[in-house]
């Protein structure tokens, strides 16, 4: 079984990049309780520090999803940076896309995250756009 | 600077299937500068192939360097050592760059990554645009700086062809009219009485269709 699927009985490694004025970082102790996820935060000063490697080398680290919070549109201190993050988030699935992995994998939203509850809701997301597109079994065969 | 993009990743991915191990090496010049095959753009296409090909069950392994230049002797024997660890090296070069690396390592097949395009410029960031030909015979200097050869579409050397609309090409009306940026350029110097002057016609002898091309430099040689 590759490494990104998750094992019966364990929860769903997912990895977080997420810009510090986006998401409380009091909301990951909550997040502990919450046992659903495996979640790997990756705490960003600007998600104009996203690059492409970073999306991809979680993914060969065994990442299911890869999800990216940044702050809304029009809205990041240094002007651009959730557009350049969006570009390369854009440019990573559709090279997922084209080797088959599956750019679902990769998500991002645009918004600030106030509570556990909207995070985990953009976990189910992330991970539920691959439930019926590209399964553990399809994966092992190779489609 | 040397322009490339690219190859499919359907197309590396059949190039670089029969090897076991593999070393994808990088340029750090001119197509680090294009997006092409810098540090970030190697380490991109490993994590991809190494996706590509667990996800087909496929062990293989995939190594990465990037030098400072692949078409200069000096800079690709650093690149000796992990050449020979691996069973065919992928370079991110331009094709002189992948011929080079080639002629070093004899024993060991040398693949392209990236398809050379053209010698251009980066004309804002992400977009890069064909400025020489690489003729030979430059004439810059009679039309304003702008090159009627790589900037016309029909390579016309003695004026516009009378075509363009506000300035765009009619072959492709996303491309300024090479003629109009001459005479734009040529008023604007105060020079525009010099397009009336005879010029003799282009030298095509030094262009590449006598075959490769040669500069020997005696002074250089030792």
């Amino acid at each position: 079984m590759p490494d990104n699927e998750a094992k019966p009985g364990y929860a769903r490694a997912v990895t977080l990049f997420y810009c510090i004025n986006a998401v409380k970082s009091s909301i990951f102790a909550k997040l502990e309780d919450v046992g659903e996820f495996e979640i790997n935060p990756v705490k960003i000063p600007c998600s104009s520090m996203i690059k492409e490697t970073f999306i991809l080398k979680a993914l060969e680290a065994g990442a299911e999803a890869v999800l990216i919070i940044t702050c809304p549109e029009d809205s990041c201190q240094f002007i651009d940076g959730n557009r350049r993050a969006n570009k390369r988030v854009e440019r990573v699935r559709q090279m997922l896309d084209e080797i088959g992995y599956g750019g679902w994998r990769v998500s991002i939203h645009n918004s600030r995250i106030e509570n556990e509850d909207e995070i985990c809701l953009l976990f189910r997301q992330a991970l539920g756009q691959g439930e019926n597109s590209f399964t553990a079994e399809s994966l092992l065969a190779g489609e | 600077m040397i322009v490339a993009e690219q190859k499919p990743l359907a197309e590396i991915i059949e190039m670089v299937s029969p090897y076991g191990k593999l070393l994808i090496l990088g340029c750090g010049t001119c197509v680090k500068t294009c997006f092409a095959g810098g540090e970030e753009e190697v380490a991109i296409l490993a994590s991809l192939l190494r996706l590509a090909f667990k996800k087909k069950g496929i062990d293989i392994e995939i190594s990465e360097l990037t030098i400072e230049r692949q078409c200069e002797n000096e800079f690709i024997q650093e690149a000796s050592l992990a050449v020979s660890r691996n069973d065919a090296v992928l370079s991110l070069a331009c094709g002189a760059g992948v011929q080079d690396v080639a002629r070093r390592f004899t024993g060991k097949p040398v693949l392209p990554g990236l398809n050379t395009t053209f010698v251009g410029v980066m004309e804002s960031r992400g977009l890069f645009t064909e400025e020489c030909l690489c003729c030979g015979d430059c004439r810059l200097g009679l039309t304003g700086g702008v090159c009627v050869l790589a900037r016309c579409a029909k390579k016309l050397s003695n004026g516009p062809c009378g075509g363009s609309r506000n300035g765009k090409c009619e072959v492709n009306p996303d491309s300024d009219c090479a003629w109009q940026l001459v005479i734009d350029r040529m008023k604007n110097l105060g020079t525009l009485d010099k397009l009336r002057e005879y010029t003799p016609p282009r030298d095509w002898r030094s262009s590449n269709s006598g075959g490769p091309r040669k500069i020997l430099r005696e002074d250089m040689v030792i």
